[in-house]
């Protein structure tokens, strides 16, 4: 079973789904999580400064991630599964998670497949893709919250 | 958690590694796992030299010769780990859609499958059928390497 399972988050409520099967399996096999969100890299805050719409955008994500993380973890805690959560920066979301799966020894991640309304649903999200293609351990695709209908 | 797992193969060496990979979860789990193998239809034109000069009773009887030997890797492993395991052939030109067809009509929760199988550039790119039934599918894919 898997022991240390990845769960990264954009910070939308896509990764609700892929949350509840992390849970689930972290539960059955005595595993733990590791909640991630790779947000915009540090080196366009200095743009920010002279930019007030940068500025309020990289704090909003910053925010939308820190919460998201709150969120993963209160989940984890109520389900009473071990729980990390780890906020990088980096300008491929996609490599910061093979990355972290990597440096942090996971054994599985677990992402959202970004199916979100008739046409999102036709489509794979782009860093499921990349992350598909580069990783070399197991990840577990999960339809988004709408679960179903496609 | 999952009861009903799909194992789709097509006999290549990462469908090997997902199938021993799906057999240890479903033991783990306590889950049925269902092998399913999909062989291309009977053409009267085709690129596939071996089945030119065929009958569509030869061929047909071709490709499920090929499905048991594929389906047998299946049916093998699982009896080794002792997990409950049957087998589905399935005769179609896009395998995404009987494998995501067929999981919807035995009700599995689960797929689990390779990256990529025979066609994909080894180990470098997300397989076309993988690609497709992870848009295609509504129950959770499991991928593996």
């Amino acid at each position: 079973m898997y022991q240390r399972i990845l769960v990264p988050t954009d910070g939308t409520e896509l990764c609700s789904a892929a949350l509840t099967a992390a849970i689930d399996l972290a539960q059955a096999g005595g595993g733990t999580i590791v909640g991630l969100h790779a947000g915009p890299p540090e080196r366009l805050t200095p743009l920010a400064a002279e930019d007030p719409v940068r500025a309020a955008w990289l704090s909003e994500r910053e925010q939308a991630g820190t919460d998201a993380l709150a969120w993963i973890a209160r989940r984890a805690a109520e389900a009473g599964v071990g729980c990390d959560t780890i906020l990088v920066h980096h300008e491929s979301p996609a490599a910061a998670i093979v990355g972290t799966a990597r440096d942090r020894l996971c054994d599985l991640i677990v992402m959202a497949s970004h199916g979100h309304g008739a046409l999102r649903r036709r489509l794979l999200g782009s860093e499921v893709q990349k992350v598909l293609e580069t990783c070399a351990i197991p990840v577990l695709v999960v339809r988004g919250p709408t679960n179903g209908g496609g | 958690m999952y009861k009903r797992i799909l194992v789709p193969s097509d006999g290549s060496e990462a469908s090997q590694r997902a199938i021993l990979a799906a057999v240890d979860f479903a033991r783990e789990t306590g889950a049925e796992l269902i092998g399913l193998t999909v062989t291309p239809e009977f053409h009267v034109l085709s690129t596939n030299s071996d089945g030119l000069e065929d009958t569509p009773e030869q061929f047909a009887a071709n490709s499920a010769a090929r499905a048991r030997r594929i389906l047998a890797d299946v049916e093998n492993a699982a009896r080794e780990a002792g997990v409950a395991c049957r087998s589905e052939h399935a005769v179609d030109d896009d395998p995404y859609a009987a494998i995501v067809g067929t999981a919807q009509r035995l009700g599995c929760d689960l797929i689990v499958m390779a990256s990529h199988g025979r066609r994909g550039l080894k180990g470098l790119l997300l397989g076309s059928e993988t690609q497709k039934v992870l848009v295609h599918s509504t129950i959770p894919v499991l991928v593996h390497r």
